[in-house]
Order: structure tokens, then sequence, then C-alpha cells
């Protein structure tokens, strides 16, 4: 390979935040190498639900995703290249008048920051608008229609391309393997394929693995690799519009852009783990959780379930910006689950911090120094 | 002229995967998930040996070297319901 | 009611009870014995459903559950693989993603703008321009997927759990033969097999085979099938037919499996082993040739199927695809059977003198463009295919097995110890290990056997099991 081994900015990790930060940096005239340990979305970035909502049970969350949200309507315009967005819309179904009357109470939050409200939806007007859900033990439900779905490969595709397009070089099956730190500050990656320099700054954007690698610089991040894992049944014609969320058991399942039936539920094998492996257990249980919620689905086909990370942290939030320990070295990491969604707008905001110095309010809440000092981001709200 | 069919779930041709291998993509999980070869019902019990044919061909690559999609469960469809019913194992 | 005695008097051989069902509101009359799928193509419906994009005509392939070329409605349940589901008095089966109708879909207009729902399309943009996304993605919510949402949710039984020592997957010539040895040597074995008959890909065919004859004295592999079934049954196999092994745990011993009581029924098995042989066969490598996914197109199996299990009628000619020696017993067998054949030939993967570039045919295919330095139009009425045998590893690679490509057969294989190990106390056997006719994989599920009672403490196996190693290596090469 005879390209450039010194650049401005070295990314590790090709997942989507890697790659909209590489773009957004590029796009400010930066040279940018990604480096990928496998292939171009091969961490979580092509194993999520690609769901996107701006309705989070904390102010700074729920600002972030709502920036981000609005990127996404418009990515695929930006990009020149169909991302697939539909809003489809988020159902949240509540077994407990408590649940419902705190969700009814959290609108007016949504409503203070400007983010465009769902409506509460009662028992009799979900039996009419779908008719496929079993009503039993169900008290109401809330509607956020602003929020929808996208196609995951392809909104990584995107950024992909852009990247290229804008001269960024990406590695494909390249491991970070030490990140190499002179007096205090990070200079560069160390590789099988040699040493990678950076002038600028080093970007962490490797998921959970980002804390492996910070460590190797002396950092220590909260974040664990939490296994979730997901599954989908052969296509059917689009019935089940927008994501039901069965919120007594933490499960959830929608018809996908193609009309297969993505499901997925919390099961108590979401544990700390390295491994992708797929569990016997976890189908049985998403099953069950959403063939009692959509009974209609006992009769459709399961075709595939797989595994992915959820880089999850202490506060459940992602950390955002330069650590305090070592010079130019930045994150973007932790984002216990939301993190594609979240992609646009941090992408934006990392690229302003690194190449302009201004951070962004927006992003400064997530600052990886939070958890040394204590500043903890509160949920608000906490349903299921 | 009649289309060669190579994923037959997902009606991809034998000319759209020669066009996507010129592109560069060059790995079977990139043209999985840019084609969908595999994904479909049959989940590439017919087509992935066929693209990895192709994409051999097209690339210049030694059969041996092709890394195949990471296979997962099920084996066969099975519905939902059947799942729902199941005995649980214990933890 | 008078219609319907009628139709009996019409369609009925005397004895024979009819069974009534309708495919798209027509009529069908069908026999016992028969599936949704040859019900349909014995009364001329061959095209059952509409392809996902180009809304090509879908029909009967492989005719074993896993291409899913078939699936149709059947009483309000979507995606129903009409190749092993049973005919039911008064089902109603729809075709699926055509209207109005499979025979005539007006969305076959988008097979002659593939620009439109070409992968470029969607994602590049046809028109090209980004305000008519949303738009195109109303169009697209409105063709995505197969068969309608359920309108009806089955009826599934309460799982169970099943203990045994020896869990044998794929009830075909080297599944069987490992089974039927355990269970004779006082293991408690269980054996799950797709189909709902024995035998595997044995069974259905009844020509001579100079191999197994000479190694194991069965005449024909359709022979060796049924007494292979037979020893398994008497030596207190427990058999479980139309049963699915769908995935493989091995850090509990666990294979789950689905029991296939009907299109609508059905229920769940968790079968704990001691030990595992996976012996589930291989899948058929499709025809590489320009439309080649016509109805009237069909796998080796599927075609034999149809003739040896449901009494299919063959009137016309059939061209057969395939330079192997599986393609000239198709044709030997087709011929003994009184079909009149062309081929077999070669298709585009291949490179000889002699090929198949394409198929044609209006509703299903009609014939055949062969070149042979020069092109030639041959009607035909079926084509059947019988060309490569890739593994289905699917099971393995689940678990972890590592894959090893082997030139031989030009697809991956689970890579063993040596010894038919993959993994602590599960082996492979048949065509699944690479094996190729049918005396190897009769022979490699004997030894995957011998290898299982050697763990099991049987010393005595060892020196045997080494013996049949060897003259498992030469079968190898003499066949491949
Ligand atoms: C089942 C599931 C459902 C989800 N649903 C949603 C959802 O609906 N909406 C949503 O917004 N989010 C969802 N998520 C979360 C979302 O997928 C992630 O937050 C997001 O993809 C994170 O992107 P990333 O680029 O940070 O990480 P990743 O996509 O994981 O990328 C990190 C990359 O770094 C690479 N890497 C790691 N170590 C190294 C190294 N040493 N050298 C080089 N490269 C390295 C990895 O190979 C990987 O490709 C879901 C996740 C899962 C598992
Ligand atoms: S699945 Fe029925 S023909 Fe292949």
């Amino acid at each position: 390979m005879q390209s450039s081994r010194r650049s401005d900015y070295i990314i590790v990790g090709g997942g989507v935040v890697g790659l909209s930060i590489a773009y957004h940096l590029a796009r400010l005239g930066a040279s940018v190498i990604v480096v990928e340990r496998r292939y171009v979305g091969s961490g979580s970035s092509t194993r999520n639900a690609a769901n996107a909502r701006a309705h989070f049970f904390n102010r700074e969350a729920s600002l972030l995703a709502w920036e981000s949200l609005k990127r996404m309507y418009r990515l695929g315009r930006v990009l020149g290249y169909n991302t697939l967005f539909v809003r489809r819309g988020y159902l949240w179904l509540f077994y407990r008048e408590e649940h419902l009357e705190g969700m009814r109470s959290y609108m007016k939050t949504w409503r203070e920051l400007g983010i465009p409200e769902g409506r509460i939806l009662d028992v009799d007007e979900l039996a009419r608008r779908y008719p496929f859900l079993n009503l039993k033990g169900i008290v109401g439900g809330y509607l956020a229609d602003t929020n929808g779905r996208y196609h995951h490969d392809a909104v990584v595709r995107a950024y992909w391309k852009n990247c290229i397009k804008l001269g960024v070089q990406v590695l494909e099956y390249v491991e970070a393997e030490k990140i190499t730190v002179k007096s205090g500050r990070a200079v560069g990656v160390e590789t099988p394929v040699g040493l990678l320099e950076a002038d600028k700054a080093i970007i962490l954007a490797a998921g959970p693995w980002t804390r492996i690698l910070a460590k190797t610089a002396g950092v220590d991040l909260p974040i664990e690799p939490i296994r979730k894992e997901a599954m989908v049944t052969e296509p059917l014609k689009i019935t089940i519009r927008p994501l039901v969320i069965n919120t007594k058991v933490n499960a959830y399942a929608q018809q996908t852009l193609r009309g297969e039936v993505l499901l997925s539920s919390a099961t108590p094998l979401d544990v700390p783990t390295w491994s992708y492996q797929h569990t016997y257990q976890f189908p049985l249980r998403a099953a069950k959780a959403m063939v009692e919620t959509i009974p209609a689905l006992a009769a459709v086909n399961w075709l595939r379930q797989w595994a992915g990370h959820y880089a999850t942290t202490p506060d459940h939030n992602p950390v955002l910006g330069y650590v305090d320990e070592v010079e130019g070295l930045a994150v973007a990491s932790g984002f216990s689950g939301h993190g594609f969604m979240l992609a646009p707008a941090v992408g934006e905001y990392m690229a302003l911090l690194l190449e302009k110095g201004y951070l962004h309010p927006v992003m400064a809440p997530f600052s990886p120094g939070r958890f040394r000092e204590g500043r903890l981001i509160k949920e608000d709200l906490v349903i299921g | 002229m009649g289309k060669v069919i190579v994923c037959f779930c997902e009606d991809v041709t034998l000319e759209e995967v020669r066009r996507a291998v010129k592109e560069g993509y060059r790995d079977l999980e990139h043209l999985k998930r840019l084609l969908g070869i595999g994904t479909g019902p049959c989940q590439g019990k017919q087509c992935l040996v066929t693209v990895a044919k192709i994409l051999a061909e097209e690339a210049g690559f030694d059969p041996s070297e092709i890394r195949l999609p990471t296979f997962r469960p099920p084996a066969r469809p099975v519905p939902l319901g059947v799942l729902a019913h199941a005995e649980l194992e214990e933890e | 009611m008078r219609f319907q005695l009628m139709t009996l008097w019409v369609m009925g051989f005397p004895g024979e009870s009819r069974i009534l069902l309708s495919f798209d509101g027509k009529r069908v009359s069908a026999s016992r014995g028969d599936t949704v799928a040859s019900a349909l193509m014995k009364s001329g419906f061959y095209t059952f459903s509409r392809s996902l994009k180009y809304h090509r005509r879908r029909g009967y392939k492989c005719g074993r559950g896993y291409c899913r070329a078939c699936l149709v409605e059947v009483n309000g349940i979507p995606n129903v693989p009409a190749c092993i589901t049973r005919v039911e008095e008064g089902m109603r089966v729809r075709s699926q993603n055509a209207l109005p109708s499979a025979e005539f879909d007006l969305l076959s207009v988008l097979d002659k703008f593939p620009g439109l729902v070409s992968y470029k399309g969607l994602y590049e943009g046809l028109p090209g321009k980004w305000f008519v996304w949303p738009l195109s993605w109303r169009l697209i919510e409105k063709l995505v997927g197969l068969g309608r949402f359920p309108q009806e949710h089955g009826d599934y039984g309460k799982g169970e759990r099943v203990e045994a020592e020896v869990l044998v997957v794929g009830g075909g010539l080297s599944g069987l033969a490992a089974a039927s040895l355990l269970a004779e040597e006082g293991l408690n074995v269980t054996l799950v097999d797709s189909m709902e008959t024995l035998g595997g890909y044995a069974r259905l065919d009844p020509l001579e085979d100079a191999g197994l004859h000479e190694r194991h004295e069965y005449e024909s592999p359709q022979e060796a099938a049924r007494e292979l079934s037979r020893r398994a049954r008497s030596a207190g196999v427990k058999i479980l037919t139309s049963t699915d092994a769908y995935g493989l745990y091995p850090s509990k011993n666990l294979v789950g499996a689905y029991v296939r009581e009907s299109y609508r029924s059905g229920r769940h098995l968790a079968v704990k082993f001691k030990y595992l042989i996976l012996a589930t066969g291989a899948y058929e490598e499709p025809g590489l040739f320009e439309n080649n996914d016509l109805p009237g197109i069909m796998y080796d199996y599927g075609f034999r199927r149809l003739i040896v299990d449901h009494d299919f009628k063959i009137s016309g000619r059939v061209a057969v695809v395939g330079r192997g020696w599986r393609a000239s017993r198709l044709a030997a067998f087709l011929e003994a059977a009184g079909v009149e054949i062309v081929g077999p030939y070669g298709d585009l993967s291949s490179k000889d003198s002699e090929r198949i570039i394409a198929a044609y045919g209006r509703k299903k295919v009609s014939g055949v463009i062969v070149d042979a330095g020069n092109r030639r139009r041959i009607g035909v009425e079926y084509i059947a295919v019988a060309k490569g045998f890739y593994p289905a590893l699917e099971l393995a690679a689940q678990a972890g097995v590592r894959l090893r490509f082997d030139a031989r057969i030009g697809a991956h294989v689970p890579e063993h110890d040596g010894k038919l190990r993959v993994l602590n106390n599960v082996w492979v056997a048949g065509s699944l290990a690479g094996y190729l006719s049918y005396a190897d994989r009769l022979a490699s599920g004997l030894l995957a056997a011998y290898y299982v009672l050697v763990a099991e403490g049987r010393r005595e196996y060892a020196e045997k099991a080494a013996a049949l190693a060897s003259s498992l290596r030469a079968g190898v090469l003499m066949s491949g």
C-alpha cells in the first residue's frame, strides 16, 4: 500500500461515527486516515435496529438527538446518496398508569426544548389505528411520528463514498494496536502496516474497543461492551409501520424498509462480553415478548439472529471530546445503544471541536471528564 | 436480453454483481449489504457460492481467499409462534 | 356441490379420493399424496408467486423446503413452502407479491425497467433527484415484502426438551448409517430429518451404483436408503421427520429444532446431546444462464421427487444441465423412465463446448438456446439442473467451526481434525464433509459412528476406524 502514513487526523474505527467525523473533518479541509480492523461498518453500525428518535428522557440527550434527527432528515440530499429515511414513528405502549403519567408530564420538557411532540393515544385509538396489537393490560400509548428509520447500510455507504470523494483514506482490515504517546501527546497509531502519524489529533471512534485503545495511552474510560441481540423474519407487506415498544418487558418490533419484522428484547444475556456470539435464549425471549404484543407474528417465519454491542457508559450517554489526560487524543464512543442516530450531529460537532477549537454547547455535557468529576447525566424518567 | 439471476430471493443479476465488483466492492460482506444477496428467505443457500465464484473471477482472487459472511441461526426458517412456546433453558 | 361432483368425475381416479383446494380462486384437485406444489403443477399452475423486486415468476425448484422459491399463502398464513406442505381439503392457496394474480401480474413491468428497483436505483436515486426520494419511498413501501401480514395466527404447541446420547442431524445415507450402527451398539440415538421420508437424496436414485454394490452390498442408492431406514427403525433409533434442526449451541450441547406438523402448526424441540453427528447433506448449485429462474427449471432432487413421490407425468422433452456424474445419472434415470432428454449441457459457468446460454418461454420454460459454436433453439418442457453440490454447513458454521475451501467441490466444507471431528463432541459425515460418491457418503457415516464409539470408550472400534478411514481416503481420490 503506497499511501501516506501521515495526516492531520487519524480516526480509529470505520463505523458510522468514525466515518461521519472523517467526512466533516475533510469538509473543513483536513487530511484524514481512518483505520478499520475489519470491513467498514463491521461493528455495531451494521448490526443496529436503524431507528432514530429525538425523544429521550433527559434534556441533554434529547437536544443532541433532535439536532441529529434534523440532519438525518436531509442526510441523503446532503450526501447525494439515498439513505432511505422514512418517518415511521415510535409507538411506546404503556402497561402502568404511572408510566403514562410520567410520559404526559415529560412532554412539557420536549416542548420547552423545541422538539416536535408526539401524542398520547388511548386504548380505543390504539385499537383503531393498530388492529394488530393485543391490547390486554395496555393503558395507553405514545406515538411520536417525527422519529423514523433509515437504512443503516445505506447511511454507512453514503458517508464512506463521500469520505473517499474528499480524499479520506479508509483502510480496511488494518487494526490499531496501540496509541503512541510522546511527552504527554498522542502522536501516532501503531498498526500491522506500520506507524500512522497524526499532526493534529487521534480520534477513537472504535465503539466499545475505544476503552482498550485508550488504555494503551494510559486513559481509563468507563465503557463496557454489552452484547445486544436482534433478529429478523421473512419479508411481508408492510403493516407494522411504527417501532412498537413494549415497555413492560422492554422489547420492540417493527417492519424494516424491506418488510422484514425486526425484533429485539432486553434479556438477562445482555452482559459485558467481547463476543458477537448469538445466544439460544434470545430468539425465544424476543419472540415470546412480541408475539404476545402482536399475536399475528406467531405465523411469521424467523430468518436470522445476530449480536452487536451497546458501548455502554455508567450514565448511558456518550463520551464526546478530548480526554484530559493526554493531549491530542479525542473520543467519540459510549453511545449506549443510540450511536447511529447521533452520528450526523456528533460528526459535525466533533469536527468543529477538532479543527476549529469550538466546543458546541449541545455536545459539551458529554465530555469524557464527567465521570471523574462526578457530573453524570441523569435520566429524568425511567420506563420499564 | 434476459436476466441471469444469481440471487433468486432478492432478484440480483449476474450483471449487477459484476458491476459492483468493478466498482470496488471486493468483500462478500459488502456485496451482501449493497445488493442484498444472501439476505432473503433462503439465506444464501443458493447464491453465496455462485457470488463468491464471480467475485473471485472478476477481482482475480483465489477462491480460497474469499471470506464468507457470518453464519447465524436459524438454518431453516422457524415461525415465531414456535419460538414463543419453547421451553426456556435455565440460565 | 354439483360442480364438485363433476370435477370428481372428470379428474378422479377410481377408488382414490380427491382433495379439492383452490389457487387464486381457481379449483385444483389433488390426490392424498400431493404437496401443494405438486398439486398446482399437475393442474398446470407453474407460477406460484412473483419475485421480490422484478416480479418474475417463481415456483417449484428444490423440492425440499430450502430454496423458498415456492412460497405461497395458505389459508391466510404467508410464506408457506408449497413443496413440503401436504394438501388438505378446502385449502385456500394464494399467490404472493402479485397484482392481481401470479399468472398476470401488472407489476412485472418492473422487470422491464430494472433501474427503478435495482440497487443503483434505490440508493443513487433514479430518477436521480433527491426530492423524489420521499416519494419513491411511499412507492417502495408499497412494493416491498413477499406475503401479506398473517390473517391467521396458527396453532403452535408447547415446546419440549429431549435428551439424546447421540443426535444425528440428517437422514440421508451417511446419517442413517451412523444412526443405525450406534443404536445397534446400544446407544440412545435420535435422528432428525427435515423431509417427511428418510433417505435423503439417495432415496430418489433407483439406478445401480457400482461403488455401493462393491463396498456396501447394496444394489442401488434407493435400496441402501430403504434398507438403512429399516435398520434404523428396528434398532430403535428415535426418528423425527419433518423436523428442521435450526440452531446448534455447542456450549449448551444443544440443538434447537422445529417439528413441522402442518403449514400452521408445529412445536419447538430442544435436544440435549452427548454426541452430535452432522449429516446435513448439501444444497444444489443453480444453473447460470439467461432466464434461469423460469418456472419449469428445477434442481435434480426436486425433479426426481416429482416423478418418484408424486407420479408426475412428463410429457415433453427435458434438458439436463451439468457435466458431472450427477447429471449423467439424472439423464440415465430420466431415460429409464421413458423421458426424452437433451444434454447434459454446460452453462455460462462452464467452458464446455455445448452450453445452455438461455432459457425461454412465456409462462414457463418452453425451450433452451444451446451454444455449440453456433446457436440452436431446442424446445423443451423442463430443465433439470444437476451441477455441483454445496455442503449444508450452516449448523457447523454457526457453532464456530472453521470452514475450508475445497477446490474439488468448489465450495467450503467444515474443517475437521482428520477424524471427522469438528468440535469436542461433534462429527461431520456425508456430503457435508465433502464426500461425493454414494459409497463414500455411506462409509463416512459409519466412520463417524466408529469415532463416537471410540469416544464412548469402545476401544475395539479404533482399529476398524483406522481401516475404514484409509479405504475412504482412497475412495475420495477415486470419486474426486
Ligand atoms: C442490536 C442493536 C440495536 C441498535 N439499535 C440502534 C438504533 O435503533 N438506533 C441507533 O441510533 N443505534 C442503535 N444501536 C447502536 C448503534 O449501532 C451504535 O451506537 C453505533 O453503530 C455506534 O457506531 P460507532 O461508529 O461508534 O461504532 P461501531 O459501528 O461499533 O464502529 C466501531 C468500529 O471500530 C472498529 N475497531 C475497533 N477496534 C479497532 C482497532 N483497534 N483498530 C481499528 N478499528 C477498530 C470496529 O471494527 C468497528 O467497525 C444498536 C445497536 C445494537 C447492537
Ligand atoms: S423450497 Fe419449495 S421448491 Fe424449494
